[in-house]
């Protein structure tokens, strides 16, 4: 039977119809994967936002936490060690010698209580670092260290000085606290060397030790806290843009390297 | 018995295996779609024996029809997230059954006939349904692969069968009285049953697909 007009035009209207949903279900495909990438993307972004907000605001309760406990030592226990020391340094009995002796003794060990007790709360104190400075601060954390007299400590700067933002300088004093109490704790070390390089990319702060060492690839082995401790240390400088390299075997110690970009940097 | 009335039937009979071996872990809408399935196993085979004994079965089709369309909407209906979509979902499946009603009492067509009017607005009223299921996967906030959702599957295979039967009906429509018997009916007919076929394949995989959801998500 041979094809009239109108079921020639009917043919066609069924392959036309055939074709346009074939299409239709493509097209609508390719859509749809192009939303889902919108999507990740945007959720990826904001996970990434959230992280951010959260590290800020943990950094912010941890510095007033600090304060706090600083502001603490510093009006109360302070203020009684002090009290202790002048009524020792006022007491004018004639003494036996034994008696003197043990009051010589007491008052060294007030005194050394109230020095670190000034210490700590210097440590602790957010403004006094960031008047301070980074590399100051540094300094006087390796001094305290020194003090115990358990450990020969050295501090080495190469370049020209710069300062950074006082928020990245207060993260990165922490960091490097950190650094030097885990070394403390764990590493079992006699030597500690910190190690400040300025230059145009920014600021590399090595922290050596001359300890124990420990298996970086195996971080997973290590002590809950030390774990913990290395990805705190990891998301702090991350979130000012830099980054945490630890190299250690062991046997031979650690160096970890706390790096700083160089956009973080402020003039004058 | 014709190869693809068995073929027809297999797929359903499958369809109906599906759904009652996962019938713990398929939700709602995908329950009734499982139902459907032994509605359409039982109305089909009832067909089958009517064409064997009597003359015609158009009768059975034409007034068994309405519950096909009831289901596939209350399927529509359940998986829709936006009120407005479910509102027409409503709105439309009552001037269905009611043009449905009027069009039977006004005999426009045949009692004893098919009732192909209400078939092509069914077929229009179903499509849309099946656009809005696509609105709806497109603007969903959720990231999943897309040949993963179960939803996906009913609204294509919607689509494609209800698209291919308004073209079918409005054909049968025009030419009903010139072309009996002649070729190019068979093959539309053709196009037509395995675009049925199709539809309850993918309803199939959709069955599937809501159970692996389930079992992804314990």
């Amino acid at each position: 039977m041979p094809l009239t007009g109108d079921i020639k035009l009917l043919v066609i209207a069924g392959i036309c119809l055939v074709i346009f949903l074939l299409l239709f279900i493509i097209v609508f495909v390719i859509l749809y994967r192009q939303r889902q990438d919108l999507l990740v993307k945007r959720n990826e972004q904001i996970r990434s936002e959230y992280n951010q907000t959260l590290l800020q605001s943990q950094l912010e309760i941890q510095e007033q936490t600090l304060k706090k406990i600083s502001e603490e030592i510093h009006d109360n226990i302070g203020q009684v060690l002090s009290l202790a020391k002048l009524h020792l340094n006022t007491i004018d009995t004639p003494l036996e010698k034994e008696a003197e002796t043990k009051m010589i003794s007491a008052k060294k060990l007030v005194s050394k209580a109230i020095q670190d007790l000034r210490d700590i709360s210097h440590s602790f104190n957010t403004e006094n670092i960031q008047a301070l400075g980074l590399s100051r601060a540094m300094e006087e954390e390796l001094e305290m260290i020194r003090r115990t007299g358990k450990y020969t400590v050295s501090m080495r700067q190469e370049g020209t000085l710069f300062r950074l933002k006082p928020q990245h300088e207060l993260i990165l004093f922490r960091v490097v606290q950190e650094c030097l109490q885990n070394i403390i704790k764990h590493a079992e070390a006699n030597c500690i060397e910190i190690m400040a390089q300025y230059d145009q990319a920014g600021l590399s702060i090595f922290v050596r030790d001359d300890g124990k060492g420990f298996l970086v690839n195996q971080q997973d082995q290590l002590l809950p806290t030390q774990g913990l401790g290395i990805r705190n240390m990891n998301a702090r400088v991350s979130h000012i843009g830099g980054s945490v390299t630890i190299e250690s075997s062991p046997g031979k110690g650690t160096t970890i390297l706390i790096k700083a970009p160089g956009t973080t940097t402020i003039t004058g | 018995m014709s190869a693809k009335i068995v073929i027809y039937l297999l797929l359903l009979f499958a369809g109906i295996l599906t759904g009652a071996s996962q019938y713990r872990r398929l939700s709602f809408p995908y329950r009734v779609l499982f139902f459907t399935f032994v509605y359409i196993f039982i109305k089909e085979s009832g067909a089958l024996i009517l064409s064997i004994y009597f003359d015609s079965n158009l009768t059975y089709y034409r007034y068994l029809g309405i519950i096909d369309s009831l289901l596939v909407a209350w399927i529509f209906y359940l998986s829709f997230e936006r009120n407005w979509m479910r509102q027409i979902t409503i709105a439309a499946s009552i001037f269905m059954v009611a043009y449905f009603c009027l069009h039977s009492l006004r005999i426009k067509e045949p009692v004893l006939g098919l009732d192909t009017d209400f078939r092509l607005i069914r077929g229009v009223i179903l499509v849309i349904f099946a656009l809005f299921g696509y609105f709806q996967i497109l603007k969903s906030m959720e990231t999943h692969p897309l040949f993963q959702l179960p939803f996906f599957w009913f609204s294509t295979g919607v689509l494609i069968f209800y698209s291919v039967s308004i073209f079918y009906w409005g054909f049968l429509s025009t030419f009903q009285q010139t072309l009996n018997g002649v070729s190019y009916f068979k093959i539309v007919r053709g196009v037509f049953e395995w675009g049925n076929y199709l539809m309850y394949l993918m309803f199939l995989i959709s069955l599937r697909k809501d159970a692996a959801k389930a079992i992804g998500k314990a």
